[in-house]
């Protein structure tokens, strides 16, 4: 994520400017946005094998158990959802898209 | 949940609608109105995915399918008040999302507007990429309307589950879940449709 933003934002003179759409600069801010849409994959079948393992656990379970279990699955899906919005803020940043409100 | 897994991207048929319905309504034991919410995501995120040149020859490809209308669940909240805040809220998000569904087929289009290399996205940097950027700000803009309106219904079965009869408050609870789920489809439509601006090809849905 990091990397992906420093690419973005790489000149140092104007670290508020994004590089601009379709130069060399950009398709290497491209690549590396790439790289971060692949790794979030990965947190979000970790993420949803949490979830399931809350919604399963709530079937079975009772009183204060049951309720810890809800409040995992909606702590985790309210992660979830933050790392879609994180990656249309890193993608709208890429096209040049003023976003400026979290979340987008 | 399970319907929004990552999966190869279906194509645009009739027969990938309704399989993503079944998916959806068979998801959980979630009232009608919630799998409608669902079915609304999911619709979208088909739409979305499926590179144009897969759309059914019949179907206008610039137009979003016929759908199957669901009927409206014959459920109620014991209070009326209650129950007619809740179906206003549940009217103004079923708006916001159409409003936002079609700036999503707008932008898509703008996106794919070679009618000879429909699967071809607009260059980046070039005029007409600039064209189609400005449809997915617009997308992006709709997308908060549509999440202001969730997230009021999300806030208010959140208050109501704690005010009311254990079946009310189950109810409530599925209410919740089904927009939070749509909530997220709705920023994992715009991941794919930013993607898609930038020319990354994305093959699973969700991104």
């Amino acid at each position: 994520m990091d990397a992906a933003r420093r690419a973005i934002f790489s000149d140092q003179a104007r670290p508020s400017v994004p590089v601009s759409p379709g130069a060399a600069g950009w398709l290497r801010a491209r690549a590396a946005v790439e790289r971060v849409i692949r790794d979030r994959r990965e947190v979000r079948h970790a993420i949803e094998a949490l979830v399931a393992f809350a919604i399963r656990t709530r079937q079975e379970v009772s009183g204060p158990e049951a309720e810890y279990a809800l409040d995992i699955r909606h702590a985790n899906e309210a992660s979830l959802r933050a790392t879609g919005d994180t990656l249309v803020d890193l993608l709208a940043s890429l096209a040049n898209i003023r976003v400026g409100q979290w979340p987008p | 949940m399970e319907s929004l897994r990552a999966s190869r991207t279906p194509p645009l048929t009739s027969s990938s609608l309704r399989l993503a319905r079944l998916r959806s309504a068979s998801h959980s034991a979630a009232p009608p109105q919630m799998r409608r919410g669902r079915v609304a995501a999911v619709c979208v995120a088909i739409l979305l995915v499926a590179p144009a040149g897969t759309v059914a020859p019949a179907q206008d490809r610039h137009m979003p399918p016929v759908t199957t209308p669901i009927p409206r669940p014959d459920f109620h909240f014991s209070d009326p008040a209650r129950d007619a805040q809740y179906w206003r809220l549940e009217a103004e998000s079923e708006r916001a999302l159409a409003t936002f569904h079609e700036s999503v087929l707008a932008a898509r289009q703008a996106i794919f507007r070679d009618r000879s290399r429909p699967s071809v996205p607009v260059q980046p940097g070039t005029a007409e990429w600039l064209e189609a950027r400005a449809a997915v700000e617009r997308a992006i803009q709709a997308r908060r309307g549509a999440s202001d309106a969730i997230s009021r219904v999300i806030a208010f079965a959140t208050r109501a589950g704690r005010e009311v009869s254990p079946r009310e408050a189950e109810y409530a609870l599925n209410v919740r879940h089904a927009n939070e789920d749509t909530l997220r489809a709705t920023s994992d439509t715009l991941v794919n449709l930013l993607a898609r601006l930038a020319g990354i090809t994305v093959v699973v849905w969700p991104a």
